[in-house]
């Protein structure tokens, strides 16, 4: 272990040798809702995502749990892609390799599963004129996705026991069921539409603080 | 939903001496376009097409039950002795519409029946469709005689993008 960290000097055996573990949170994901609700691809959505980190024996080497709770709404594209209404909750953890890139930075890169249950739902309207509109509603309850990620980002100190993690991820999956396509599923974040409505494929960015605890 | 510029800037992008930068836009804008459109259908009130054949006979008015406006159809009756209606709204709240046509001398009742499906279509939203009932009677008229076709107003897969071929929808012959 000393010989594999001995070429990244005394501030690397702080950061990647010395083991050690964290616990943090996702600082901006909601952010934006509340500030840009009508910009923005969700409104008003509460996400709550708490993370505990801890390093392997093997130097630079480290296991990532994450859980989360999200509920809001989705954007309103058009009577026809109308907003959704979510909640959710899900559960993730990764293995983690990390390289020294400076003294105050690590890059680090990362894989593992995903697993969420969600409900969603909204009210489409089609326009009658002539003989009045239609509006129905549809829902799904219960819906449970399983997803892998695959993820790269960097570790910043901030100081002595605090930490910034950006962040930049990519998920896939499949969900159970799927009449309709979902918007924003709970932790995989803003679906793309795709040819068939089960799969799930998301990226998106990531800030979270990590306060040391061991 | 058709894009018909990208082919229109297809054919400029490969007449430039810079082809080895622009091969994989190319390649994306090729993809693009042999993937066509899709049909979303009207995302609207639907409407059967009307067709008269035989002796024309001077239309007064097309009345439609259970509608809150007659607007749509009484716009479409210009003419004193229309040989079609293009437009005769359906009813998006039924699975069936009834209208009464007025001549000068005699009037006339059609009922069409039909099958209306809402539904999620990728690149779309919800679409909404009719079909043939699967049971039951397609029509009652008191005209001498009716005809009555169906075909899809939301078309399945993807369309070229030149040569689109919408759904055509609900369409009617009546002999008066």
């Amino acid at each position: 272990m000393i010989l594999m960290s001995a070429p990244f000097g005394t501030q690397a055996q702080d950061t990647l040798a010395r083991r050690a573990s964290y616990i943090g949170l996702d600082v901006i994901n909601s952010l934006p809702s509340v500030i840009f609700p009508k910009g923005y691809y969700i409104r008003y959505t509460t996400i709550i995502e708490p993370y505990y980190l801890f390093d392997l024996k093997k130097a630079g080497r480290r296991l990532y749990f994450g859980a989360g709770f999200a509920s809001g709404d989705t954007r309103q594209y058009s009577d026809f892609s109308p907003s959704q209404a979510f909640k959710g909750v899900y559960v993730r953890a990764a293995y983690e390799v990390r390289r020294m890139r400076s003294t105050r930075r690590i890059l680090y890169a990362g894989y593992g599963p995903v697993v969420s249950i969600a409900g969603y739902h909204g009210k489409y309207l089609f326009k009658g004129p002539t003989f009045g509109d239609y509006e129905r509603q549809f829902r799904e309850t219960n819906n449970i996705a399983l997803g892998f990620e695959g993820y790269f980002g960097f570790d910043f100190k901030l100081a002595k026991d605090w930490l910034l993690r950006l962040t930049f991820r990519n998920v896939m999956g499949r969900r159970s069921a799927a009449d309709s396509y979902v918007q924003y599923f709970p932790g995989f974040g803003y679906t793309i539409e795709g040819l068939n409505n089960r799969f799930l494929y998301s990226g998106g960015l990531s800030l979270q603080i990590h306060y040391k605890v061991r | 939903m058709c894009q018909e510029d990208v082919s229109n800037r297809l054919s400029k992008t490969s007449r430039t001496a810079l082809m080895k930068q622009l091969l994989p836009i190319i390649l994306v804008l090729s993809a693009i376009s042999v993937q066509g459109c899709v049909d979303c259908g009207p995302q609207a009130e639907l409407s059967a097409r009307i067709r008269f054949t035989g002796k024309s006979l001077k239309l007064d008015s097309v009345y439609a039950l259970n509608a809150v406006s007659q607007d749509a159809i009484t716009r479409q009756l210009a003419d004193a002795t229309p040989r079609h209606v293009d437009a005769l709204p359906i009813s998006l709240l039924s699975d069936t519409t009834t209208y009464v046509f007025r001549f000068a001398e005699r009037t006339d009742t059609l009922s069409i029946y039909y099958q209306r499906v809402f539904r999620y279509k990728g690149g779309c939203g919800f679409v909404t469709d009719a079909r043939e009932p699967a049971t039951g009677s397609h029509y009652y008229s008191t005209f001498s005689k009716t005809e009555i076709h169906y075909d899809t107003y939301v078309r399945p897969g993807q369309q070229p993008w030149l040569s689109s071929n919408p759904g055509a929808g609900i369409s009617i012959d009546i002999e008066p």
